[in-house]
């Protein structure tokens, strides 16, 4: 594929990953965090499963600040190799 | 009713356009408000700077003409006042040059029309029927998200014609999804409000991108930039349309992402001991391969082949216009 086009479908795929993500993101944790009250809400009091919920919550979302930045540090690295693989080549 | 106010948004974009004629082209150059474009070296062009006040005077007038008449909504005095603001702290910033910690905080003043003009919602609404009654939460939010989308518009006004072409992109996308709510009856929002808002915003914006576009006439500073972005970002809490103000901006809030995390923290170009780009003498665009240099989103592009200034612009369009489809398909999908 010409790399200006598989540049623009990596870059442009992964923003769009992220806008699915965002979309479908706060359904999930929100679907865990109801998961985590049911189990655990009757075992350790509603005051520790609010703070297990927000520890959890934290983590996934962090994960996500997380992932993000690599999928950028990734497609750089890519494109940089590749860049310079063309130049000694050529 | 109706006609009044398209009357009085069709005397604004005249006067607006008269002030970039004399005010901006003229005036600001005499006062020594101009620059040269950095991706042209070849031209000896001088561009006006703050071309962004036009957009302040477009909607100073409107406003007036609405205040005249007395049909002025709170939601577009909130708007009007946001942009104000923000406008004005960019306006400093593009005389004074703000410290790179004070200008975000500053910008947490636009917020404040929202918070005392404007009844913030105890809910926020999210996709899949998610929902959370946070009152207090939701004023904080308000207080974050103004400052993340003005800076982050600003932060992308990296070519000719990205910073507006994309609130323009925004502004349309958030618009189109408030009247298909209304028209189907999922919300009561007044049709008249609505008109209003939309003709405070798009005229003006479009006024600015008209002389911004590339090859740029004008460039419309952090007085513009700072401007609009708090305007996409108030705009998408009037209208309770947080995610896919969210999703509308998507390419500038990942490249002042991308920016801010691998730099780790707020910086000042001057901060930066390499350039991220390289721009040789006749316009030609390369990414500095340097290891030292910052990670950009445009680097990124340009390590991919794009060399020209006009292919960097395309390429940041074409995304803006595929999240545009993608954000008013899914959002009607799964709210």
């Amino acid at each position: 594929m010409n790399t200006k086009l598989e540049g623009f479908f990596i870059v442009l795929g992964i923003i769009l990953l992220v806008g699915v993500i965002l979309m479908v993101g706060p359904k999930f944790l929100f679907d865990l965090n109801v998961f985590l009250y049911r189990l655990l809400a009757n075992r350790v009091g509603n005051l520790f499963t609010a703070v297990i919920q927000l520890a959890f919550s934290g983590v996934i979302a962090l994960l996500f600040v997380y992932l993000w930045r690599l999928f950028f540090v990734f497609i750089f690295r890519y494109a940089y190799n590749k860049k310079i693989k063309e130049k000694s080549t050529s | 009713m109706y006609l009044t106010i398209l009357i009085s948004s069709l005397v604004a974009f005249v006067i607006g356009f008269v002030f970039i004629k004399k005010v901006v082209f003229r005036i600001f150059v005499k006062w020594g408000i101009f620059s040269k474009d950095v991706h042209k070296p070849y031209s000896e062009q001088t561009i006006p700077e703050s071309g962004g006040t036009a957009l302040l005077v477009y909607e100073a007038v409107f406003v007036a003409f609405l205040l005249l008449f007395n049909k002025i909504s709170i939601e577009v005095l909130c708007l009007f006042l946001v942009s104000v603001i923000a406008g004005l702290i960019g306006f400093i910033d593009d005389l004074k040059k703000l410290n790179k910690v004070v200008k975000p905080l500053l910008t947490v003043a636009a917020a404040l029309p929202i918070i005392f003009l404007k009844e913030t919602p105890s809910y926020l609404f999210l996709p899949f029927g998610v929902r959370f009654h946070i009152p207090i939460i939701y004023m904080l939010l308000v207080l974050i998200a103004i400052p993340i989308t003005s800076n982050a518009i600003n932060m992308f006004d990296v070519f000719n014609g990205v910073a507006t072409g994309t609130t323009l992109i925004a502004v349309l996308g958030l618009t189109v999804l408030k009247l298909i709510n209304i028209m189907i009856g999922r919300d009561n929002f007044s049709l008249v409000t609505f008109f209003q808002v939309t003709l405070l915003l798009i005229p003006g914006i479009f006024l600015l991108y008209l002389y911004n576009r590339y090859p740029s006439k004008m460039f419309v500073g952090d007085t513009g930039t700072l401007s609009m972005g708090a305007l996409v970002g108030a705009l998408s809490i009037i209208y309770k349309l947080e995610i896919a103000g969210v999703l509308f901006l998507l390419l500038p809030i990942t490249n002042s992402f991308v920016s801010l995390s691998v730099f780790g923290g707020l910086f000042e170009r001057s901060e930066l001991k390499e350039r991220p780009i390289i721009v040789e003498r006749d316009g030609t665009l390369k990414p500095n391969e340097n290891k030292s240099a910052p990670i950009t989103l445009t680097r990124i592009v340009l390590l991919f082949g794009y060399n020209k200034e006009k292919e960097v612009i395309n390429f940041y369009m074409m995304i803006n216009l595929i999240l545009l489809f993608f954000g008013i398909f899914s959002y009607l999908w799964v709210m």
